[in-house]
């Protein structure tokens, strides 16, 4: 598998899945991004690459479908699988790691791993900012979301605009400063 | 295909399609000018300005800014001495000093004329490269980047002028600072000294400016005159820069093809190319004396070579989605904006459009080089202001590219850092050039070096592309000695079969 340098976005899923769900992945580090990471696999110099679905959708479906079509989802990370043509049949982490008969300790690292996946860019203030400006900021950018002259500009893009409220975005984040101290000591030992 | 090459151009001329990329140009040129705000910048500041237009129009506006910036960028490279782009720096090892000589129009003639020549025959390599493209690129895998960058360091000793062991002890110089930040594998920091803004390591364009301009200045104010020392007349004029492009026009081809090569490849970064190509030029010459202190061939190779990879580097780009540098990474944003897919089947389905950005990358240097020649005249004048009156604007210039390059005080820092090296190494004789190169394929070889070795242990050394480089890099190093022994042994036969005669 191509990727970026250890511990990036390209090269946590692969070690992580390698120490819970048992695959067998080579990580190759060092490739410069995203672009030359999917070149690599295009040039046959490795048999796969880490990305998100965004990626695929936008800049990289000719390798999954049409005459030039060279790769398919073998794995997604987290609990759910979207509805696609590429996904098709295609197992989510978690699930498999059920499946698998796999610890309480292994989905807790599946599922830490994935936090970051689940809120992509999120949008922050500082602390201390007063909670009725905080619920103006999260409408604000609910309204914005709805906009349908947006939601045209996002489709003609090809980029999926599935946005998580403030209170979900919390949730997960709770959820991620609350990890188990055991399966933080194993993620830090399953990345370096 | 001749339908789509020929409805490409007239879709070129069509209303706003032109217009638009006059726009372009005009802000390419400013972005070129200035020094640091390269045009990678500039197209993210514009990429909010095509969402409401149709894809050609959208594509009109960034080629045509795109298209010029590496043509103006070598006005301050000659004037001034300070890099106006990363492409650019080349240009000033011997487009500078004919400035000082007073043939900074010669310098400005040949750099237009030969950017032009360049970009023609990148563009067209584009459409012609179409079919062939494919298996092209698909042939350079982390081993073939390798043999590139090692190409580069045989480079070196040709970049070193007369001080040889000099230049190698720079470049190795160069290649060590190359080290600074997160290494590429394992992510882990070397000589940051704590500092986050060292981690993507030394800013080419703050290091460039400080290295080459600093100096530039701190000269120009000890001397108390104006750039150009001399008065050269007629033969410093723009129109001999024009017909020393022809004159020499076996260099600027050849190092238009170089240019091309490196812009197809993608991971070899434009400022490799014009290093190699000006390397060529010097190693082509019989008469390499003039070299470094004002040979107009070395302002052609450079300025052939810049321009030539733009047309290229968008191969990778459209047909696979990979693009080669950050402007270009930048205009695949653009594609995406446009609801368009890269892939092979662009190169079918959209060929009209692809031909259309081919003539808009010609069409945009020819209209800046027309603009430009209108003016060389009256902007090489400037060579002759006192300096006293130069250098704050100078500075200006130096300190906002410097601090551009990462809109840091870090790179302010960089830059002043690097103009007391390159003082220091100019002051004790030592060649600039090969720390650059150094700089620029540190991470390169690097990179690649680490990969190979892990996907192809030692056996990337036997691959068929591998040994030709690293033959032609061989070339490179040992044929100018194997010709000077050749000579010197026929010279010392002559001598003796005279002497038997006698």
């Amino acid at each position: 598998m191509s990727s970026f340098g250890k511990g990036g976005p390209s090269h946590i899923p692969p070690a992580v899945f390698n120490a819970t769900l048992g695959t067998k992945f080579k990580v190759v580090t060092g490739y410069e991004g995203g672009a030359a990471q999917r070149l690599a696999v295009k040039n046959k110099e490795v048999q796969g690459f880490c990305t998100t679905f965004q990626t695929i959708m936008s800049v990289a479906a000719d390798m999954f479908e049409g005459p030039g079509a060279c790769c398919k989802v073998l794995i997604v990370a987290g609990s759910e699988v979207e509805n696609h043509p590429f996904l098709k049949g295609v197992p989510a982490a978690e699930k498999l790691a059920e499946k698998l008969g796999k610890g309480k300790d292994d989905l807790a690292l599946l599922r830490a791993t994935h936090a970051i996946n689940r809120i992509n860019l999120p949008q922050a203030v500082a602390p201390g900012v007063p909670q009725d400006r905080v619920q103006a900021l999260r409408r604000a950018f609910e309204k914005a979301f709805a906009d349908p002259e947006l939601r045209a500009a996002a489709e003609k893009m090809k980029m999926d605009l599935s946005p998580k409220t403030g209170e979900e975005v919390s949730r997960i984040v709770q959820e991620l400063l609350s990890t188990p101290k055991p399966v933080l000591a194993r993620l830090k030992e399953v990345i370096q | 295909m001749l339908e789509a090459f020929l409805s490409g151009l007239l879709d070129v001329f069509a209303y706003p399609t032109f217009l638009l990329m006059l726009l372009g140009i005009a802000a390419g040129f400013v972005v070129g000018i200035l020094p640091g705000i390269g045009s990678p910048g500039a197209m993210a500041i514009m990429l909010p300005f095509i969402f409401a237009m149709k894809p050609l129009e959208a594509f009109a506006f960034l080629l045509g800014m795109y298209a010029v910036t590496a043509t103006t960028g070598d006005i301050t490279s000659i004037l001034f001495g300070v890099p106006g782009e990363v492409v650019s720096a080349a240009t000033i090892i011997d487009g500078h000093p004919m400035a000082k000589h007073g043939e900074a129009g010669r310098a400005l003639g040949a750099a237009l004329m030969s950017s032009l020549v360049g970009a023609v025959i990148g563009a067209f390599t584009l459409a012609a490269a179409i079919p062939i493209v494919t298996p092209l690129v698909l042939s350079f895998k982390s081993p073939e980047f390798l043999a590139l960058g090692l190409l580069g360091i045989a480079f070196l000793a040709v970049l070193s002028g007369e001080s040889k062991l000099k230049g190698v002890l720079a470049g190795g110089m160069g290649l060590v600072l190359a080290m600074v930040g997160l290494d590429p594998q394992e992510n882990i920091e070397r000589y940051t000294f704590g500092l986050v803004g060292l981690w993507e390591g030394v800013g080419l364009v703050a290091a460039l400016v400080g290295l080459f301009a600093i100096p530039e200045i701190v000269d120009l104010w000890v001397k108390g005159t104006g750039i150009a020392e001399t008065q050269v007349g007629k033969l410093g004029g723009v129109w001999q820069g024009i017909k020393d492009t022809f004159i020499h026009l076996g260099i600027t081809l050849r190092c238009s093809m170089i240019g091309t090569f490196f812009g197809l490849v993608p991971g070899v970064s434009g400022a490799l190319s014009q290093w190699v190509a000006y390397g060529h030029a010097v190693q082509s010459a019989s008469d390499k004396s003039r070299f470094g202190k004002g040979d107009v061939r070395g302002v052609l190779g450079p300025g052939a070579a810049n321009n030539s990879g733009i047309g290229a580097a968008m191969i990778p780009t459209i047909a696979f989605g990979v693009p080669g540098s950050a402007t270009t990474a930048i205009l695949l944003g653009a594609f995406i904006i446009q609801g368009l897919q890269p892939g092979p089947k662009m190169l079918t389905e959209k060929l009209s459009l692809i031909f259309s950005m081919v003539w808009l990358i010609v069409v945009s240097n020819i209209i800046t080089v027309m603009v430009c020649l209108i003016f060389l005249n009256q902007l090489a004048k400037i060579t002759h202001i006192r300096g006293a009156l130069l250098i704050p604007a100078l500075l200006t210039l130096v300190f906002l590219g410097g601090y551009a390059d990462t809109n840091s005080y870090l790179a302010l820092a960089i830059t002043l850092s690097f103009g007391v090296v390159g003082l220091v190494m100019v002051h004790q004789g030592w060649p600039r050039p090969p720390m650059v190169l150094g700089l620029v394929l540190g991470p390169l070889i690097e990179r690649n070096l680490f990969i190979s070795y892990e996907v192809y242990r030692f056996g990337f050394l036997l691959r068929p592309i591998v040994v030709v480089i690293i033959v032609i890099a061989l070339a490179v190093l040992f044929l100018p000695n194997i010709q000077e022994m050749v000579i010197r042994r026929s010279a010392l036969k002559e001598k003796a079969v005279v002497a038997s005669e006698e």
